[in-house]
């Protein structure tokens, strides 16, 4: 997905460009019969390209811990997202398949890869949606590149699984970041 | 690189976790009362074995190899169910119903003495 999403850029040079943004998230989970995992933090990287019109593909990942059975977080997402250009920011909304992995810190511990390949031992896989509106906000630019402020409210709904756990989290993310036009 | 980062991440969220451990509770002077018996089995099928000690397709996403169906299975995951479960450790059961903190204490003791 990565990779077609990067090929995506030379086709339209002309006046899209990569966004990239990166940031501390701080959530919560529910909707399931366990206790709640309270703050669940996490780190979230987002990488899109924006075509011409303001819309474009989005990939994005976030890793992060929860409280109850100790769970070490992996959420990989890929959709769409859509900017406005705005006078000096620009609101944006994402929509996106989303697929995330669960597995106890003591078995990432051991197996670290299992994590990023979703192989672990115990593991539990969730699938749903992501949802994120927020707005980036240029604060420099410089030969091409203009860097960004981000914050964005998410809500990523799991609906599918076979194991019991949180259905829904939701938070927000701020995050540093880039525009870059190729 | 890659694994660079990953190490990164896992040393900074290992610095998040804070758990008490085994080697926070040391057995007490003269031992325990407590046995897999009268207590140690007790416990686990109240609280835990619903999961643990389940046929595949009905473990709820317990790791198939994490199984408390004899005293030489709690033994083998003493240190595990301990960071878990006994004394401050609450992340499991995840359940709404959970061990009072009484049970907790007396889990703590019980592994911590070995899960005679």
């Amino acid at each position: 997905m990565l990779a077609a999403l990067l090929l995506l850029a030379p086709s339209a040079r002309a006046a899209g460009d990569v966004n990239a943004v990166a940031g501390p998230s701080l959530a919560t989970s529910g909707g399931d019969g366990w206790r709640g995992d309270g703050a669940v933090p996490s780190a979230q990287l987002r990488l899109a390209y924006r075509f011409p019109f303001g819309v474009g593909p989005v990939l994005l990942t976030r890793e992060g811990y929860a409280r109850v059975d100790q769970r070490l977080l992996t959420l990989l997402s890929f959709g769409a997202q859509g900017w406005l250009k705005l006078d000096g920011f620009r609101p944006y909304a994402r929509v996106a398949w989303a697929h995330q992995h669960e597995e106890s810190w003591a078995f990432a511990k051991e197996e670290p890869f299992g994590v990023l390949f979703g192989v672990g031992r115990g593991i539990r896989h969730r699938g749903g949606l992501d949802f994120g509106l927020g707005v980036d906000v240029p604060v420099a630019r410089s030969k091409g590149v203009t860097w960004l402020v981000s914050g964005e409210a998410w809500t990523d709904w799991l609906f599918a699984s076979e194991s019991p756990g949180p259905t829904y989290y939701a938070g927000g993310t701020v995050g540093f970041g880039l525009d870059w036009s190729p | 690189m890659r694994r660079g980062v990953l190490a990164f991440t896992l040393a900074a969220l290992s610095a998040c976790v804070d758990v008490d451990t085994l080697d926070d509770y040391p057995c007490p002077d003269g031992g325990t009362t407590l046995d897999y018996a009268s207590f140690g089995k007790p416990f686990l099928d109240e609280w835990c074995n619903s999961c643990h000690s389940a046929s595949e397709g009905h473990r709820q996403g317990a790791p198939s190899d994490v199984r408390f169906d004899s005293v030489d299975d709690v033994r083998r995951w003493r240190e595990r169910i301990f960071e878990r479960s006994a004394l401050g450790n609450d992340s499991m059961p995840p359940g709404l119903d959970d061990p009072p903190a009484g049970e907790r204490r007396r889990l703590a003791e019980w592994l911590a003495c070995g899960a005679p």
